[in-house]
């Protein structure tokens, strides 16, 4: 069992990054621990949307702060992180829809990103703004951009064809069968919108590069009526697919092996909790320390010790506090076929 | 009902609201301890009570209270803390760089006002309003209420003071509303009363009527300078006496 935890250059970065290259991070829930191990590490990480001074760390992330270099909040899907650079970058307008809720308003591309949402359509709509504002120039900034993949099932708005960043109704907002239609992205289509993303930054900074990592973290429902363990593995596995044939074809695109480091078969269960499917800290530090040692970066992160470390033992499974709509389907009961058996 | 207050300079206005008018309404006796500025700050917790730390202090809580040189609460009924800091300034920091005016330079950083009133409670923490307030805490359970520091009279903007820029700002009912619910996440936090500025004061949401700042009374009695605009005079002090009263 040691042997597994013996490996070496699992990654080979294709560049030279250092503390002082500027990144930028977004992506699924999974992409915030890489967004705070780079700050841990003193490395250049962007944040195009600074929260106000002397709010409390704990303030800063309730209010989405510091989570990602802009406040998006999770981007679960490629096809919605194409949507908000379409957006930043004038190609489309947004939709003219907000949901409220006891008097508060909520932007339904990223419902969470208020912890009580907005007073007014115009508050949101300036805040939007602000984050469409932010993601330019960070686009502009960034010498490095981290994007993790999380899902390839989505919802869009069957009228407009907008990308919600999960199913309306689950938490926030109200599902209408009419309107609000699943799609399971394949692998054309995830390949086809990567490349669409890619164009669009680079539209804005040509010298941009990808890092593109696959978030070890479980589907945790499926509409798509397979077995969530079906379902998992197909979105994985495209995911995964679509980033390594890109690194392979394109010099501006790299992969970082997030995923295989938590989630091959070596490791068992052992980064994940109880729940078996947040990753525990111990998993990211692991994930984190090939990540810097690849790139020479003092490694500042807890290590993990190998003698710690027994088959189907407890490692430390601790999780971190890590904002994830997608948890909040295990709270969805549902009008829609949702399968999240495991 | 016997009422302790604790503050700094801005306690002037309660003092000589009682001296021209009279006690108000249902308290038979208020004791005074107060320091100039920031001197509060040399108060420490012991044996039960506050006592200061700097001979400075020592004296003017001897003063302002007719004779006690440290704060023993077993004969207060309730409590407030005026001033010490509990100010819209907290604001300057803040919105230095943020902004809750939409459609503004993408110099500044949009944020929504319920942002805006955490980011004014985070700050408050390091007033000294709230430190006094803990070490109250620390010493006795009675009824805690926190009256800010006055909002300026609107002349403050003919100083030319960067720090005063950001009360330039349109959206000035935002802003009062921000500072408020600041206020009112800190009062919860701690489980006392706020005691907002009486509304009548109020001119344009975030100044007070020049009126109250004329002939303002200091510590010593003294009337402050004419380009003094962050006191305020004894009719300001009955106002806010009527505010207390309100909330028992």
């Amino acid at each position: 069992m040691r042997e597994s935890f013996e490996m070496r250059d699992i990654w080979s970065p294709k560049w030279p990054i250092t503390t002082k290259t500027p990144i930028a991070t977004v992506g699924s829930c999974f992409a915030q621990h890489i967004s705070k191990a780079l700050q841990m590490h003193g490395c250049n990480w962007i944040n195009g949307e600074q929260g106000p001074s002397g709010m409390t760390n704990e303030s800063l992330r309730a209010y989405n702060y510091g989570v990602f270099s802009f406040r998006t909040g999770n981007i679960y899907t490629i096809a919605l992180l194409k949507q908000w650079l379409h957006w930043a970058l004038d190609k489309e307008q947004p939709p003219d829809e907000y949901w409220s809720q006891n008097n508060r308003f909520y932007d339904p591309f990223r419902p969470e990103i208020e912890p009580c949402g907005f007073i007014s359509t115009d508050e949101l709509l300036h805040s939007r703004q602000q984050t469409l504002y932010a993601i330019r120039s960070v686009l502009e900034k960034s010498n490095i951009f981290i994007f993790t993949l999380g899902l390839t099932e989505g919802w869009i708005n069957a009228d407009n064809g907008s990308i919600y960043p999960y199913c309306p109704g689950t938490q926030r907002g109200t599902y209408d069968a009419g309107s609000h239609k699943y799609k399971n992205y394949n692998y054309q289509e995830l390949r086809r919108d990567l490349l669409s993303i890619i164009s669009l930054a680079k539209s804005v900074n040509k010298g941009l590069r990808f890092l593109l990592t696959v978030s070890p973290v479980p589907l945790i429902a499926t509409a798509s009526n397979q077995h969530i363990l079906v379902a998992n593995q197909y979105s994985k596995s495209v995911l995964r697919s679509v980033a390594g044939d890109l690194a392979t074809v394109r010099r501006d695109v790299d992969y970082f092996p997030s995923y295989e480091l938590i989630a091959s078969h070596p490791f068992g269960d052992r980064f994940y909790d109880s729940n078996l499917r947040a990753v525990t800290d111990d998993g990211v530090a692991w994930v984190m320390r090939h990540f810097f040692s690849a790139l020479n970066i003092n490694a500042k992160v807890p290590v993990l010790k190998e003698k710690s470390i027994k088959l189907h033992g407890e490692v430390n499974k601790t999780v971190s506090d890590t904002v994830c709509e997608e948890e909040l389907l295990s709270q969805f009961e549902g009008s829609i076929s949702i399968n999240k058996e495991l | 009902m016997k009422c302790f207050v604790l503050g700094d300079s801005h306690i002037g206005a309660l003092r000589s609201s009682i001296d021209n008018f009279g006690l108000p309404s249902g308290i038979e006796e208020v004791t005074f301890y107060a320091g100039p500025s920031a001197s509060m700050a040399d108060l420490a917790v012991r044996d039960g009570n506050l006592i200061p730390t700097s001979e400075k202090l020592s004296r003017m809580l001897s003063y302002t209270s007719g004779g006690n040189p440290f704060i023993d609460f077993k004969s207060a009924d309730i409590i407030v803390i005026h001033g010490l800091s509990l100010s819209i300034s907290v604001c300057s920091r803040i919105l230095d760089k943020n902004t809750i005016e939409g459609g503004q330079s993408q110099s500044l950083n949009y944020i929504t006002l319920a942002c805006l009133s955490q980011a004014i409670a985070d700050n408050l923490q390091r007033r000294l309003a709230i430190h006094v307030l803990k070490m109250v805490r620390q010493v006795t359970n009675k009824p805690i209420f926190l009256s800010q520091t006055p909002f300026p009279d609107a002349r403050i903007n003919n100083l030319k003071d960067k720090r005063w820029d950001f009360l330039k700002l349109d959206y000035k009912e935002g802003l009062y509303h921000a500072f408020n619910d600041g206020i009112k996440i800190t009062s919860n936090k701690y489980g006392v009363k706020s005691i907002p500025q009486p509304e009548c004061t109020l001119v344009d949401h975030i100044y007070t009527d020049s009126m109250f700042s004329k002939d303002s009374q200091g510590l010593a009695g003294g009337i402050h300078d004419e380009s003094d605009f962050g006191h305020m005079n004894q009719h300001y002090g009955s106002l806010v006496w009527g505010g207390i009263i309100a909330c028992l």
